[in-house]
């Protein structure tokens, strides 16, 4: 069993370095949504940090979307996904590993970059730690919930706008206490309930949605 | 003569349009069943639905390997060959491999050594995108070689190979239903091995 | 009942010529108790109930918006459970209820949404606040229009219908999670709200229409989902022997 876990988890990593430039892009499309917003409106200072939460959380929610929609694309296209299916090791495994290897690649330039972009909004530097907390407990929830949706969409031609449909509603909570948190630590608030929260939500989406993932993906693909 | 594969009125299609008419067939070891019908007579969707991929419409299949309910060491080969355009020969066939229990011990040096015989031994270090289709249906191919699957479920496996593959992989069949593996395929070139069984499907 | 008789009914109510025959008789016993219990809930609720002594007339509007907000809940459940039956069992009744479930509790919680907007602007003086019951109203819609455009995305009737079974279930788990959440941002940020139903207790005769209310939705509800049913399931089974049967003989 982690066996398998190590060689999908292996096999995509060496994909996405192979790969370096989508992962480039993914980075400046981020990084182009929290450097737009600025310009506007105006650089007043307090209206930037009062939004900058919301903002950043609103760039990694358009990111997440936009590259979850090949999260099994490529895969699926070349027949591994078929191999998969037939393994003899659970299929959750197999996704399990698959959507760490999208968060160590894509959820990881949110953590790296995110601070970087909150500090040209005019955040303090005392709430980074709190942040960088926030991204890394957030985002993988984002990406475990994603995946079902592109499981579930997987056979459709153009299903970015249904993907959409189908996830940001079920975001809602990781943006409010990720969110919160951060709004939490600008204003210098107790953050400690809102991570914990966030923890709790990143346990539960580790543990069931690679099993939910599995489900969609035979659902998805039984056409 | 062990039953692998029990098929019991089978009917298998799309969006609740049956394929074909109900089929009933035992596959047993050592059996080389070859499935035919036309094009759009279902060949595909039958090999999909027995791998596990599809929901058949109505009727049952049974497998079994060393009397256990169970479909462990299958291996299927389908149109696609599984190969990630930006990989190796070698790294696509050691992902794939390490799927099956009992082929996750296969080592690199086994791989490029079947590479090797396969006539593929220049290309078996540059990403599978550089490789002509016959080169990669070749490198699917080796898990023929590599993994010693009870059970085969082979699409169109001789898709894209020259003459000599071709007759490189009808005697790998026949070698590997003597070992006393079930295989299960269709084809529409000629392949040099000696069916035990053909399944038409007709509507 | 029996293991066997339970077994044996269970097999019966999944074969879809029986369901068609025996839900044209059920669609009246539903029709008839939603229809008397939504006229007493209307007719009471709008000419018995003495006015509210802060809100006068205008909280008249809960025996249409407290019904419609909880079948939104009651329907997106009732959903989930059919999904879990659908992908368990494979019961294709389950699936066509999804599926016709699925555009009657949407038009409840919209019917919610702007009952409640409608009662705002009196009450509040404004049509929209960030309420936790009205935003966890607004992102229950989104789920079940998530659902509804699943549904007529995937071609294939009955792999749309175990995907809509699948995302209902995840949408479940995530209503109270997302109730939750919401409940923490606007205490957080906002104190705390009017509060829809607090202060003023509620007297047995404004009580009574609204509970007759409630019920006589869920009744309208079941019919309106039924007749969805009977519907899909005439067209998903529309090249089988005995949907032209029924055809033909009326």
């Amino acid at each position: 069993m982690t066996s398998v876990f190590s060689a999908v988890l292996q096999r995509d990593l060496t994909v996405a370095l192979r790969q370096r430039g989508t992962l480039v892009h993914h980075l400046m499309f981020f990084v182009l949504v929290v450097a737009l917003f600025p310009l506007g409106t105006n650089t007043d200072g307090t209206v930037l940090v009062a939004v900058a939460p919301a903002l950043i959380w609103m760039g990694v929610l358009l990111s997440v979307l936009l590259s979850l929609n090949d999260l099994f694309k490529a895969d699926h296209e070349y027949g591994m996904l078929t191999q998969y299916l037939i393994a003899d090791e659970p299929l959750a495994i197999i996704v399990a590993a698959k959507v760490l290897a999208y968060w160590l690649t894509s959820g990881a330039i949110f953590v790296i970059t995110g601070p970087v972009l909150v500090l040209m909004l005019g955040v303090p530097v005392a709430a980074l730690p709190v942040m960088i907390a926030a991204l890394a407990l957030g985002t993988p929830v984002l990406a475990m919930i994603g995946a079902i949706g592109s499981a579930l969409t997987l056979s459709l031609p153009r299903a970015g706008l249904l993907l959409s449909l189908l996830i940001f509603p079920l975001y809602v909570p990781v943006l409010i206490f990720g969110a919160g948190a951060m709004r939490a630590a600008i204003v210098g608030l107790p953050v400690a309930g809102a991570l914990y929260v966030l923890g709790a939500l990143c346990l539960l989406a580790v543990t069931l949605a690679p099993w939910v993932i599995a489900a969609a993906l035979r659902v998805g693909l039984d056409t | 003569m062990t039953s692998r594969l029990e098929i019991d009125a089978l009917v298998c299609g799309h969006a609740e349009r049956a394929l074909f008419a109900p089929l009933t067939a035992t596959l047993a070891a050592g059996d080389i069943v070859r499935v035919a019908g036309d094009n759009g007579a279902g060949k595909t969707t039958l090999l999909r639905t027995l791998a596990g991929l599809l929901t058949p419409l109505s009727g049952t299949f049974r497998w079994s390997t060393d009397g256990r309910a169970s479909r462990a060491g299958l291996g299927f080969i389908d149109h696609d060959n599984a190969l990630s355009p930006v990989l190796t020969p070698v790294e696509n066939l050691s992902a794939v491999l390490r799927l099956h229990r009992n082929t996750s011990g296969v080592d690199e040096f086994q791989i490029v050594h079947t590479l090797a015989a396969l006539g593929l031994k220049r290309v078996a270090h540059k990403p599978c995108r550089a490789l002509s289709a016959g080169q990669k249906r070749r490198t699917a191919l080796a898990r023929l070689w590599l993994a010693s699957c009870r059970v085969w479920l082979l699409d169109e496996p001789a898709a894209a190979l020259d003459q000599a593959s071709r007759e490189r992989l009808a005697r790998q069949m026949q070698i590997m239903a003597d070992d006393g593996a079930a295989i299960l395929y269709s084809t529409h070139q000629a392949l040099n091995v000696t069916d035990t069984q053909v399944i038409e499907l007709s509507r | 009942m029996t293991g066997t008789g339970f077994k044996r009914w269970f097999h019966r109510f999944g074969s879809l010529p029986y369901f068609y025959d025996v839900s044209a008789r059920w669609a009246v016993w539903l029709a008839v108790p939603a229809v008397v219990l939504i006229g007493y809930a209307l007719v009471a609720g709008l000419f018995v109930v003495p006015p509210d002594y802060q809100q006068g007339d205008v909280f008249r509007i809960i025996y249409i918006h407290v019904p419609s907000a909880w079948l939104s809940l009651f329907g997106y459940t009732a959903m989930a459970v059919a999904g879990v039956v659908a992908l368990v069992w494979r019961l294709k009744i389950a699936e066509i209820f999804i599926v016709a479930a699925a555009p009657v509790g949407a038009s409840f919680t919209f019917l919610a949404l702007v009952t409640g907007a409608i009662w705002g602007e009196p009450t509040w003086g404004t049509y929209w606040v960030w309420d936790a019951r009205l935003t966890s109203e607004l992102i229950l819609l989104f789920l079940y229009l998530g659902v509804i455009a699943l549904h007529q995305a995937i071609e294939s009737p009955r792999t749309a219908a175990r995907a809509c079974a699948l995302l209902s279930i995840v949408g479940v788990i995530n209503v109270p999670i997302i109730h939750y959440s919401v409940v923490w941002w606007t205490t957080l940020h906002q104190g705390s709200t009017v509060s829809l139903t607090g202060g003023s207790k509620m007297d047995a005769d404004m009580l009574w229409p609204l509970l007759a209310g409630a019920l006589g939705f869920t009744f309208l509800f079941g019919w309106l989902t039924l007749w969805g049913m009977r519907v899909q399931l005439l067209w998903r089974e529309r090249r089988s022997r005995w949907v032209m049967k029924r055809i033909t003989h009326g």
